[in-house]
């Protein structure tokens, strides 16, 4: 069940009408977690286990946590919840990846080890309630985090529905002291949610479906294209990938801010960030920062020698490239990430505030760094190594194998993009949606949600994020 | 109450742009439909008769010939074949209702194929641009009444009536005709062909295993399609009930609205057992019937057939002289020449 499908809507309004007609707040809870699960149900049934263990255990190390004073009774119980997590996810998502990539090395080492990989259906969403749960049971083991007393609260926090297929990745601690109070109406900022969801679906349903095929031909053939063909491919792209995930992120704050609770931005206008640092302050932020938390600090973060951050970085970026998809171009990407945030972090430290190179780059940073994360998007979606060779060949040295062009309406559809994105960025108008009379919004709403429905392409796309 | 008032205005804004968008889009591309569509929009006073239904009168109906034998006969006529392959009757019901909307001034005769009322719609047509086209709102009422009295479980009758309520909400919203509108409106050229997914008959009868294997001539006729054969009878169509005698009432009712006269015709090959019924309830005013291989026997010859229910083109010769000698006798007879 997709946010953008027809029986979402009726499956929300049904979960919204009795959410908010249900006076206990217990009740309430329950009505979601079975809703939760319901929507959950909706890709895969069978897959509802995977999310039950994965509470019921971490519930149960959280509990333990609470009475266990040892340290190494706690480390014990920390590595036991994150071997049971990481090891469901390294089974489900990284085995095959795992094993081929063994088979490989032992193939070219002259040994023929077989296949061994396995049939394996990647649950939807297990990249992100797994990071969801391992962040209660890291935050309840560093103490930063009282456990929490309710199986239902506990529940609820991992399997809330807006949240569950593709993030944002919620952290316990922000999630659950808003379980722990009951939700009123009052609190509910209606016209807000409204409008960020119809952005979000505009996002999704008109921009990165409605590029898509244009993405997919380019990426699918580089060789056929010119260099104009070969960049208005990776821009499409990186408006289908911003597009599909901000999306689904602004639609699910949204959808969570209707019933009550608030999700933290995930997205804040990354492809205006002037340094490649401040593309991970604002991209996938959920993800961004719990990696920061619980990885980086973990490994000592930029304390230590040189060397020791810059160790720390990569490991870092490259498990979040791992995190993306069990395939090394995912792990290509992160690591390429990982250059560039140590190439800033370098550059900034020997480069002084107040110098002229700075100011230059206050105008250069923005186009410099989209360049950059642009050709990242190359390593993130290319197909082979040898079209991910012929798209670098063309971008990189202008050299195009190809002749065939594209619609010039493709990059003017982009710039008008980039000019809403600026927009929306800049609010010149300020928050019209806000200031309007309540007639007027109900109008306006239902005219651009028609609108918005209008140029959808006809037939649903997955969004990209659930593959992760 | 506000709330309530506001939802009100939400919704009705929603409405009526999505109606507004739908007006001003041209015809949705869905292969066959748009150039047979376009064509009659554009001629729409030159024909006299009309063929509607599925692959069968599509395949068999052949209009030049048609005139021809009726010119032979003394009646002139200028005809046209409207039938589409894999169509249901609702969605023959739908073309035949849109053609008479264009209020053509020169329509005398509206041949519809007797086929079957099931509200199933075949597998890979069932998610397609084409499927969700003729879901207006006098289609899906009829199509849910449709659902309601078929002879299904719970859960297959709720799947089929989700599947029409979805795709009538597509068409009231105006699902995807936004792109199509604009570039209609800033171009002024026609929009691209919609991709109609996998249709059967996009380049002949049959699966293409059996196709090459009819052509290449390894095996029997009768040995390839048996597959066919097989297929179609777990298809068979819904048995006459209630609705479907108010829909076919329904559907005279607006041919002779529109001046027209409907001619209702049983394909060879057309099993029926509700023929008997509709005859008797006085439903058919007019029904040519080619299904009895007695009373046809050149119809029925092994060469004229490609699978169990279509004609090849000599089959579909032979078809539309019978045809057109039926129905000039019968005009024959009405006006005692």
């Amino acid at each position: 069940m997709l946010f953008v499908e027809a029986r979402f809507l009726f499956f929300f309004l049904a979960v919204f009408g009795v959410h908010w007609a249900l006076r206990s707040p217990t009740l309430r809870k329950a009505w979601l977690l079975g809703a939760s699960y319901t929507f959950y149900a909706a890709w895969d049934w069978r897959f509802l286990g995977l999310i039950l263990v994965s509470t019921l255990v971490d519930f149960g190390v959280g509990r333990a946590l609470r009475t266990e004073q040892r340290p190494a009774a706690r480390r014990a119980w920390l590595v036991a919840s994150c071997a049971v997590n990481l090891g469901m996810l390294g089974f489900f998502k990284y085995f095959n990846f795992f094993i081929g990539s063994a088979s490989a090395l032992l193939s070219t080492l002259g040994l023929h080890p077989g296949d061994h990989t396995l049939q394996i259906l990647l649950p939807v969403g297990i990249s992100f309630y797994t990071f969801q749960t391992l962040s209660y049971t890291i935050d309840v083991y560093r103490r930063d985090l009282e456990p929490v007393g309710s199986l239902l609260d506990f529940a609820l926090f991992v399997g809330f529905f807006p949240q569950l297929v593709a993030g944002p990745i919620v952290r316990a601690g922000h999630f659950l002291p808003q379980l722990a109070k009951p939700r009123t109406w009052d609190t509910v900022a209606f016209r807000s949610c409204c409008t960020l969801f119809l952005v979000g679906f505009i996002k999704k349903a008109c921009l990165a479906d409605g590029v898509a095929p244009m993405v997919d031909q380019v990426f699918a053939d580089p060789g056929r294209y010119d260099l104009l063909g070969l960049w208005t491919g990776v821009l499409l792209y990186s408006v289908q990938l911003y597009g599909d995930f901000s999306g689904y992120s602004d639609m699910a704050i949204a959808t969570a801010g209707l019933l009550g609770y608030h999700l933290r931005l995930n997205f804040d206008f990354p492809y205006f960030a002037r340094s490649i640092t401040d593309f991970w302050n604002r991209w996938h932020i959920s993800l961004a920062s719990w990696l920061r938390d619980y990885v980086y600090v973990s490994l000592g973060g930029g304390r230590g020698p040189r060397w020791a951050a810059v160790r720390n970085l990569m490991i870092t970026m490259g498990l979040v490239g791992l995190w993306h998809g069990a395939a090394w171009n995912f792990v290509a990407f992160g690591l390429f990430h990982g250059l560039l945030l140590v190439g800033h972090r370098e550059w900034a430290a020997r480069v002084r505030e107040g110098s002229p190179v700075r100011r230059l780059f206050r105008f250069l940073g923005t186009p410099l760094t989209f360049y950059a994360v642009a050709l990242s998007m190359v390593l993130f979606r290319a197909e082979d190594g040898e079209r991910m060779r012929v798209l670098f060949e063309g971008l990189l040295l202008g050299q195009a194998q190809g002749s065939r062009g594209v619609d010039p309406w493709w990059l003017v559809l982009w710039a008008v993009c980039v000019l809403a994105h600026f927009t929306a960025w800049k609010r010149p108008f300020g928050r019209p949606d806000e200031r309007l009379p309540g007639w007027a919004y109900a109008a306006g709403l239902g005219f651009a949600a028609a609108l918005a429905v209008a140029f959808m392409p006809a037939g649903y796309r997955p969004f990209i994020y659930f593959q992760f | 109450m506000r709330g309530g008032a506001h939802a009100a205005l939400f919704l009705a804004a929603w409405g009526l742009t999505a109606a507004w968008i739908q007006d001003q889009a041209p015809l949705p591309v869905v292969g066959v439909h748009q150039w047979k569509f376009d064509h009659i929009e554009r001629h729409r006073d030159d024909y006299t008769a009309l063929f509607f239904g599925s692959s069968q009168m599509m395949g068999a109906a052949v209009p030049r010939a048609f005139d021809q034998r009726m010119g032979n006969r003394g009646h002139q006529t200028r005809s046209y074949n409207m039938a589409l392959h894999g169509a249901v009757f609702h969605e023959t019901d739908f073309m035949v209702r849109e053609v008479l909307s264009m209020e053509p001034a020169n329509l005398e005769w509206v041949f519809v194929e007797l086929h079957g009322w099931s509200p199933r719609i075949g597998g890979d047509n069932a998610f397609t641009a084409r499927a969700v086209f003729w879901h207006s709102l006098h289609a899906t009422r009829a199509a849910l009444r449709s659902v309601s009295l078929m002879e299904a479980g719970p859960i297959e009758k709720g799947g089929w009536a989700w599947l029409h309520l979805r795709h009538f909400m597509h068409r009231a919203g105006a699902l995807g005709r936004g792109a199509e509108w604009l570039q209609a409106a800033v171009k002024d050229v026609p929009p691209r062909p919609r991709r109609e997914g996998v249709f059967p008959g996009a380049a002949g009868w049959g699966t293409p295993r059996q196709r090459r294997e009819v052509m290449s001539g390894r095996v029997g006729e009768t040995e390839a399609l048996g597959g066919v054969q097989a297929g179609f009878d777990e298809e068979w169509p819904e048995a006459i009930d209630a609705y479907n005698v108010d829909a076919l009432a329904d559907l005279v009712a607006a041919i002779r609205a529109a001046g027209a006269e409907p001619v209702f015709v049983v394909l060879p090959g057309s099993r029926l057992p509700f023929l008997g019924g509709l005859k008797e309830a006085g439903l058919l005013p007019a029904v040519l019937e080619f299904q009895d291989p007695a009373a046809h026997p050149e119809l029925f010859r092994m060469d004229h057939w490609f699978d169990s229910m279509h004609l090849t083109t000599d089959g579909a010769q032979a078809f539309t002289v019978l045809l057109a000698e039926a129905f000039a006798t019968m005009l024959d007879e009405q006006t005692g020449r």
